[in-house]
């Protein structure tokens, strides 16, 4: 008796390093289906113990280079909340358009660098760009992404890890004329997201994609006036409605053996999911008028349950922050330098943010000093390894005539549905797949 | 506007003489202004991936100084044209795995080549994670791997007279 196993022991086309084992039983149950993460245990929670409170979001944003922005502004909310600062409005939208910068450079990457080349059938976004019918859309992802740079760039004085934002406020902000050459460029990059949005559809809209649903339980922020990134109530799709500081009451997390990361659950509920197609379908109302328009042109609406359709919702969600940061820029108008000014205090608070792979949450309590006694944080990846393994148990069956090749590659697809960041995650791809005959 | 000459130290800090090309950068810096034309960029780029596109469309002619494992004794100076550079044996196992080559391909593809690439690799020896520093031969060929990019500055020419083959040591110096 041999069990069907796939395994791969290093997953390629993903932030940091991960392996995947399934083990498919003589008359196709599932007997494992587990996602190792073991990027090692990166113990931040544990060392931003005794440190001083401001300085939390500089070291969080080391956590990643993809979505340094989501932990930091995790961080900056947490912190601010804990002890009772209120920032400006125009902290508010700057920390809101450097957000969607990150969105644009993240999302562009994970379509054509990342989730594409499965979709196109090539094994890297070099090889891709082989095929000279897909060498121009390549050159246009690169320029997108390289806007969402750009604008990082402009807001925060670097590529990556922020210089400008601290606790309370902004050290330097961005002149009008550097925010209106980046609305421009905005403007300009709409066609290319469209065309993106009708390429990811046409990828995902062919069997066995868009037969693969699995209903479940969706969570992310939720804001009946505007779409979330930075701010709203912690929501589900099935009835979670709690303000974003509670997270930790309502969301529970255990350890698993072979599994550097948490699994979490709803407490007195069951596993739930984040990430764009959670977003998308519980906020597709407050999306951008355009966004709006070119999903109902491609056909897409929600509830959409279908993980594989995760792409199209990045695509979508690419169109929105083009929308909304020419908006903030708009909004904007001429940024001033405000005083930054607060009083240390003690407290104890949470906040939760929409990284570009889902919801992240920080936070923790400060002494009168403002001296960090305890501290949490959730990276969304770790969010959804129960949610992956329940669409491995849901979909390998369905695709058990395919070769071991074939279905492997499909497992590989599940994870990277999810975008998932194992360099994140880990407080932590390979995939093994075995069956029995 | 663009650079002349751009030159581009890659390298992770934190792991041992993956730092070479940083280190490279950083002696060329602590010159003495009259030792570098004006129109010399010199950039510490880190892991810089796919970025490396953008950087070197900042440069007319570009060096990248980067770490190397040919089979050469460590501390040899390797200086060759990119378009020596070898295929690469397997695709890139994360996002944090893209090199050189890959940026050096999709340039190629795309025409956002400079009109000059060439590489200056220092083979190292250690790659130990979370350590910082060089091993003693690969620190002691800093200083070469700098007058190599201090010969191409005078010269104003590609490295010929140093090509390069993979798993050959073509630096007798080295």
């Amino acid at each position: 008796m041999s069990d069907r196993r796939l395994y791969v022991d290093y997953l390629a086309r993903m932030e940091g390093d991960g392996a995947m084992d399934i083990v498919i039983g003589e008359n196709g149950e599932i007997k494992k289906a587990a996602w190792e993460v073991w990027e090692p245990p990166r113990f931040f929670e544990a060392f931003l113990i005794g440190r001083k409170v401001e300085e939390a979001p500089e070291l969080v944003q080391r956590i990643c280079g993809i979505c340094p922005h989501a932990h930091h502004i995790a961080s900056l909310r947490s912190m601010e909340r804990a002890m009772g600062i209120k920032v400006s409005e125009q902290t508010r939208l700057l920390r809101e358009l450097m957000h969607y910068s990150d969105w644009i450079m993240s999302h562009a990457l994970h379509i054509y660098c990342l989730a594409a080349p499965d979709f196109v059938g090539y094994e890297s976004v070099v090889a891709m760009a082989g095929n000279p019918d897909l060498l121009p859309i390549v050159g246009k992802a690169l320029g997108l992404k390289r806007l969402g740079n750009d604008m990082i760039v402009a807001i925060c004085g670097n590529e990556i890890q922020n210089r400008t934002s601290v606790l309370g406020g902004f050290t330097a902000v961005p002149s009008k004329a550097t925010l209106q050459a980046l609305k421009e460029r905005l403007k300009a990059a709409k066609e290319f997201a469209f065309e993106t949005v009708k390429l990811v559809v046409s990828l995902g809209n062919v069997a066995p994609y868009n037969k693969l649903e699995r209903k479940a339980e969706y969570v992310s922020l939720y804001d009946p006036k505007r779409y979330p990134i930075n701010e709203g109530r912690l929501y589900s799709n099935d009835g979670l409605d709690v303000p974003d500081e509670e997270y930790p009451i309502w969301i529970l997390e255990k350890h698993v053996p072979s599994c550097n990361c948490k699994h979490a659950t709803i407490k007195g509920k069951g596993i739930f999911a984040v990430g764009p197609l959670m977003r998308v379908n519980n906020n597709f109302g407050t999306m951008s008028a355009d966004t709006k328009k070119i999903a109902a042109e491609v056909g897409f609406s929600v509830p959409c349950f279908l993980p594989y359709f995760s792409i199209v919702a990045r695509a979508l969600e690419i169109v929105h922050a083009i929308d909304a940061s020419i908006e903030l820029i708009d909004v904007l108008g001429e940024p001033k330098l405000d005083e930054i000014k607060y009083e240390y205090k003690a407290g104890e608070s949470y906040a939760v943010v929409e990284a570009a792979r889902g919801s992240a949450m920080h936070g923790g309590r400060v002494d009168k000093y403002g001296v960090i006694q305890k501290y949490d944080l959730i990276a969304p990846t770790a969010r959804n390894i129960a949610s992956l393994e329940a669409d491995f148990k849901a979909f390998v069956p369905q695709l058990l005539n395919l070769p071991d090749e074939e279905l492997t590659l499909k497992c590989e697809m599940m994870i990277r549905n999810y975008d998932p960041c194992q360099s994140c995650a880990t407080h932590s791809i390979k995939v093994n797949l075995r069956r029995e005959k | 506007m663009k650079a002349d000459l751009l030159v581009i130290g890659c390298g992770n800090e934190w792991a041992s003489d993956d730092a070479v090309g940083l280190q490279v950068i950083r002696s060329l810096k602590d010159l003495d202004k009259d030792k570098l034309p004006d129109g010399v960029e010199l950039i510490e780029a880190g892991t810089p991936g796919l970025n490396l596109l953008d950087l070197w469309d900042r440069g007319e002619r570009v060096i990248i100084v980067d770490a190397i494992k040919s089979g050469a004794a460590p501390g040899t100076v390797h200086s060759f044209d990119a378009s020596l550079l070898p295929p690469r044996d397997a695709m890139p196992v994360s996002s944090h795995g893209v090199n050189i080559i890959d940026a050096v391909e999709l340039g190629r593809l795309l025409g956002r080549l400079p009109v000059q690439l060439t590489v200056i690799g220092v083979e190292i020896l250690s790659e130990q994670p979370f350590h910082v520093g060089l091993t003693p031969e690969v620190e002691a060929a800093v200083p070469r791997a700098r007058e190599r990019v201090l010969e191409m500055i005078r010269s104003q020419e590609s490295c010929t007279p140093h090509s390069f083959r993979p798993g050959v040591s073509p630096d007798a110096e080295g």
